[in-house]
C-alpha cells in the first residue's frame, strides 16, 4: 500500500515536471497540464481537454508570453501543438525556440499563417478561413493543442462555438480561444469551460546596461498578474518572466590584455 | 550546384556563359555569387520539370529524324543515317539546331559520327556549332583528344595519368589485355568507346499514353454538387487506367470551358501521389470550395499532367493496446508521434494547400540575423521536394557564437528550472507599422543614448491616447562597428501607462458605458526610422 502510494506520488512529481503524460486513467484523460504551477496545481487542475480555454488580455497583458512558455512545455513532452496566427502578428524569432529539429521525441511546433501581405491582390476572409482552419485542425486529430489567435475581433458566433464543441469531442485536442480583450469582464463566453486572463502590472523589472547608468536600460520586465475563472469561481495568479538581453544588445567582446604575455614571456 | 548545409554555402558545380559574363565562376558560394550579380536566383531543382521538356522536344525532332533518343537531360541521339540525299548532313544540322532554338535552347551543338560516344565527344567542340566526324574515321579522332573526355571516374583518370596516358591515342596504344584485372570494368568498356566500337543506337520514340479526359455536358452547370458527380466519374476513370498502368497521380490539371472559351484552368500539385479517386476528389472538391468558378461551364477537361510510378510499402504494426510495455513505450515516448507520412497529416496538409496556399502552414526556424524581424524565418512545412525532410532546418542554423551561446543557455535553463518561463516578452507586430507622434525631454548629458536621437521619449501617443513613457531602454548596438554609419531604424522597448488625466477620463468613460481596450501599462516596440525620420511602433509585447 505505501509502495502504490509512494508510485502514485512518484507519478505526481514527474507529471509536475513534464506535464500531461505521467498521471494515468481518468487524471490524464480529462486535464492537460500546462508546467505552471500556479495552474496546474489550483483551482483549475490544469486545461481541459476536449474543451474550449479563453485566454484573454488586452493587447499588451502578457497572455501570448505566457502562453509561449506552456506550449514549449508541451512541445518537450512530445505533444503537438498549432497556433493559427490570423493576422500575421507573430514574429519567427520569438517561437523558433520550440521546434528542436535534433530532438525526435519532441512534440511539434506549426503556425497557421494567413499571408495577409503576399496575397493582398485575393480578397479573403482570413477570420473565416481561421475558423475554416480551427475546426479542420481539431478534426484530424493530429494536434493536442489548437490555439486560435483572433486577435481583436472576437466574432466567433454560439453556433460555431458549437459546431467546434463537436469538433472537440471527437477528438484529443484542447482548443484555447486567444483574445485582445478587456480583461474586467468577468465571465466567459457562451461555450468555454475556463478562462484565463492576464494583464502586466507592477513591480517592473529592469536589468541596466553595460554602462550600469540608470538610464541605461537593456530590458523592462512587468509582471503578468491574472486570473482563472472556472466554474463561476475565480482565482488569481501571478507569474514573473524571465529577462534576457537580446544578442544585438551585445557590444564587442574585451580587447585581450596582451601585456600579459609580454611580462610572462619576461620571466 | 552543390547543396550544402545551407543555400547560401551551396557552391556553384558549373555555369552558363551567361552566369560568366555576369562574373559568377564554379567554386562560388550561392552568397558570393549573389553578391556579384544581385539577379541570381536559388530554385529547387525539378527533375520530372527537365524530363517533361525534353520530351516535347524530342516529340518535335521527330520532325528532322524518325530515330530520336534522349539520355541525360540536354542529350539527344538522332539518326543521320542516309541524309545524303535529303540536303546532307550539314542541312540536318542546321534543321535540328533550328528547332531547338524554338524553345529557347539557342546555345545546342551538334556532334556528327559513326558512333555515338564520337557524337557526343565532336558536340563539344567550342569551335563550330556542328562538328561532322569524317566517316570510318571516329578513332583518329578520338585519337589526339584529351582522357578527360572518357566516361571514367577521377581516380581512373588520375590513375591512367600517373603511367603517362594523357591522350585517347596513347590509351588505345596498349592493348585491352594489359588493363584487365587493373582497372575496372568503366575503363575497360570506355576503351571499347576510345576505339570508336559503341553500341549505343538512336531507337523510335516510345509513345507516352497520357491520362486526360473530356466531357462536355452540352448545357451550363454552376452547381457544385453536379460538377463534383462529374468530376467523380472523370477521375474513376482516370484512376482505373493509372492503377492498370501502375502508375500515380502526381499532379492534376483541370479546366472549364463555356461553348469554346476556356474561362478557368488551374493546376493541383498533391503533397503525395495517389491513384486512389475518392482522395484526388476531395483535393478538387477542396480547390473549388476555396476558388470559386466564375461562371457557369459546359465542357470539363481533366488531365494528369505528372504521374510517378506507384510504390509500395509495409504499413506500420500497431502496438498492441493489451501489452502493458507497449503503453508504457507509448507513454514515454510523449503520446502520439506527428507521423509526417500518415494519412490523416497527408489529407490535412493536402487540404491546407489547396485552400490556403502552400506557405500557409509553417514553422519557425532559427535565421543568423540579428534585427528581430529577421533573426527567425517561417518555413514551411510541405516543403519544395519532400516536406518530411529536415534540411530547412539544417539551412539557416545560427552561426553566430554569442546567439549559440544564447541558445543553449535559455534551454538549459529551461529544462533545469521547472517553473520558469521562457526569457523575453512576445511581440506581436502592427502591420503595418503604426505612426506615433513623440513628446521628448529636455536634452541633458546623461541622457544622451543615441547621437541620431538625443533626446529621450517622454511621451507618445497609441491610438489616440497620450501615453506616459514610463521606462525606455537604449537603442540597439550593433557590434562591428556598425555605428560609424547612420543606422537604418533605432528600436527601443518602451514601457508606457497612461497619463493621469487620461486615465481619469477612462474611469469615466467606463463609468458612462464606454469601454476602453485599451490597457493602462503596454510594452511596446518603439521605432525611430532614420530615412523617414518619424516614430513608429512596430508592435506590442503581449
Amino acid at each position: 500500500m505505501v509502495g502504490a502510494v509512494t508510485v502514485a506520488n512518484l507519478k505526481k512529481e514527474l507529471e509536475h515536471l513534464f506535464p500531461g503524460k505521467w498521471l494515468s486513467g481518468g487524471e490524464v484523460g480529462r486535464t492537460l497540464k500546462t508546467g505552471v504551477e500556479q495552474i496546474d496545481f489550483g483551482r483549475s487542475a490544469g486545461l481541459l481537454k476536449r474543451r474550449v480555454t479563453e485566454w484573454v488580455g488586452n493587447s499588451s497583458s502578457g497572455k501570448t508570453t505566457v502562453l509561449r512558455s506552456i506550449c514549449a512545455n508541451w512541445c518537450a513532452t512530445g505533444l503537438n501543438v498549432v497556433y493559427i496566427d490570423t493576422f500575421d502578428r507573430l514574429l519567427a524569432s520569438d517561437w523558433c525556440f520550440l521546434n528542436n529539429a535534433k530532438d525526435e521525441k519532441q512534440g511539434r511546433f506549426w503556425v497557421l499563417r494567413s499571408n495577409i501581405n503576399a496575397n493582398a491582390a485575393v480578397k479573403r476572409d482570413y477570420v473565416k478561413d481561421s475558423l475554416w482552419a480551427c475546426e479542420q485542425l481539431i478534426r484530424s486529430r493530429v494536434f493536442d493543442v489548437v490555439i486560435l489567435d483572433l486577435g481583436e475581433r472576437n466574432i466567433i458566433t454560439s453556433n460555431f462555438y458549437a459546431r467546434l464543441q463537436r469538433a472537440l469531442e471527437r477528438s484529443k485536442a484542447t482548443l484555447i480561444v486567444l483574445k485582445d480583450d478587456d480583461s474586467s469582464v468577468q465571465s466567459a463566453s457562451w461555450g468555454t469551460n475556463s478562462r484565463l486572463s492576464f494583464n502586466f502590472a507592477r513591480p517592473v523589472h529592469f536589468e541596466l546596461g553595460l554602462t550600469g547608468h540608470s538610464d541605461d536600460i537593456a530590458t523592462i520586465m512587468p509582471t503578468i498578474k491574472g486570473s482563472i475563472l472556472r466554474d463561476g469561481m475565480a482565482e488569481n495568479i501571478e507569474v514573473s518572466v524571465a529577462s534576457y538581453v537580446q544578442n544585438r544588445l551585445f557590444t564587442h567582446p574585451k580587447v585581450p590584455d596582451r601585456s600579459t604575455s609580454k611580462i610572462r614571456a619576461r620571466a | 550546384m552543390q547543396f550544402s548545409s545551407s543555400i547560401g554555402r551551396a557552391k556553384v558545380l558549373v555555369c552558363s556563359r551567361e552566369a560568366e559574363r555576369a562574373n559568377i565562376y564554379p567554386g562560388m558560394t550561392f552568397t558570393e555569387a549573389r553578391a556579384v550579380c544581385s539577379h541570381i536566383v536559388w530554385r529547387e531543382y525539378d527533375d520530372k520539370f527537365y524530363k517533361s521538356a525534353q520530351k516535347k522536344l524530342a516529340r518535335d525532332l521527330i520532325a528532322a529524324s524518325p530515330r530520336v533518343s534522349t539520355r541525360e537531360p540536354g542529350l539527344f541521339y538522332i539518326d543521320a543515317e542516309g541524309f545524303n540525299r535529303l540536303g546532307g548532313e550539314n542541312k540536318l544540322c542546321r534543321d535540328v539546331l533550328k528547332l531547338a532554338s524554338r524553345y529557347g535552347f539557342v546555345d545546342g551543338h551538334i556532334g556528327l559520327a559513326d558512333s555515338a560516344f564520337a557524337a557526343r565527344v565532336a558536340s563539344r567542340s567550342k569551335t563550330k556549332r556542328w562538328y561532322i566526324v569524317t566517316p570510318d574515321c571516329d578513332a583518329i579522332f578520338l585519337s589526339p583528344l584529351s582522357i578527360d573526355f572518357l566516361p571514367v571516374e577521377e581516380e581512373a583518370k588520375g590513375n591512367l595519368k600517373e603511367l603517362g596516358i594523357r591522350t585517347i591515342g596513347q590509351f588505345t596504344e596498349v592493348p585491352l589485355s594489359s588493363y584487365i584485372g587493373r582497372f575496372d570494368n568503366s575503363v575497360l568498356s570506355a576503351y571499347e568507346l576510345a576505339c570508336g566500337r559503341d553500341s549505343t543506337q538512336p531507337v523510335l520514340p516510345i509513345h507516352e499514353k497520357q491520362y486526360h479526359c473530356t466531357i462536355d455536358i452540352g448545357s451550363a452547370t454552376e452547381s457544385l454538387r453536379d460538377t463534383l458527380f462529374i468530376l467523380k466519374t472523370m477521375l474513376e476513370r482516370l484512376t482505373r487506367d493509372l492503377q492498370n498502368d501502375g502508375l500515380c497521380a502526381d499532379e492534376l490539371a483541370i479546366s472549364f470551358f463555356n461553348d469554346n472559351d476556356k474561362f478557368d484552368e488551374r493546376t493541383i500539385r498533391l503533397i503525395r501521389s495517389s491513384n486512389n479517386s475518392k482522395f484526388l476528389l476531395d483535393v478538387l472538391r477542396l480547390s473549388l470550395e476555396s476558388k470559386q468558378l466564375m461562371r457557369e461551364f459546359t465542357a470539363i477537361n481533366l488531365a494528369v499532367s505528372r504521374f510517378s510510378k506507384e510504390y509500395f510499402e509495409q504499413t506500420k504494426v500497431a502496438p498492441n493496446s493489451d501489452s502493458s510495455d507497449s503503453r508504457e513505450e507509448l507513454l514515454l515516448a510523449g503520446g502520439d508521434e506527428l507521423d509526417d507520412s500518415s494519412e490523416p497529416v497527408i489529407l490535412l496538409l493536402q487540404r491546407f494547400i489547396t485552400r490556403l496556399g502552400e506557405e500557409a502552414l509553417v514553422k519557425p526556424v532559427l535565421n543568423d540575423q540579428y534585427l528581430p524581424e529577421l533573426a527567425g524565418v517561417w518555413v514551411p512545412v510541405v516543403g519544395q521536394t519532400n516536406f518530411t525532410s529536415d534540411s530547412y532546418a539544417n539551412s539557416s542554423t545560427p552561426v553566430n557564437e554569442v546567439f549559440v551561446n544564447y541558445t543553449e543557455l535559455i534551454t538549459t535553463k529551461h529544462k533545469s528550472r521547472k517553473d520558469c518561463l521562457m526569457p523575453g516578452l512576445v511581440l506581436k507586430r502592427h502591420m503595418p507599422a503604426m505612426p506615433v507622434f513623440v513628446q521628448f525631454k529636455e536634452k541633458s548629458e546623461s541622457c544622451e543614448v543615441d547621437r541620431h536621437t538625443p533626446f529621450r521619449p517622454a511621451a507618445m501617443t497609441y491610438r489616440g491616447h497620450w501615453y506616459h513613457v514610463n521606462q525606455i531602454t537604449t537603442p540597439e548596438k550593433i557590434s562591428g562597428m556598425w555605428w560609424e554609419k547612420p543606422v537604418r531604424k533605432s528600436y527601443y522597448v518602451a514601457l508606457i501607462e497612461k497619463k493621469p488625466e487620461m486615465a481619469m477620463l477612462s474611469r469615466a468613460g467606463v463609468k458612462s458605458g464606454l469601454r476602453s481596450i485599451l490597457p493602462v501599462l503596454m510594452t511596446v516596440l518603439l521605432v525611430y526610422d532614420h530615412q523617414e525620420r518619424g516614430w513608429f511602433v512596430e508592435g506590442v509585447f503581449d
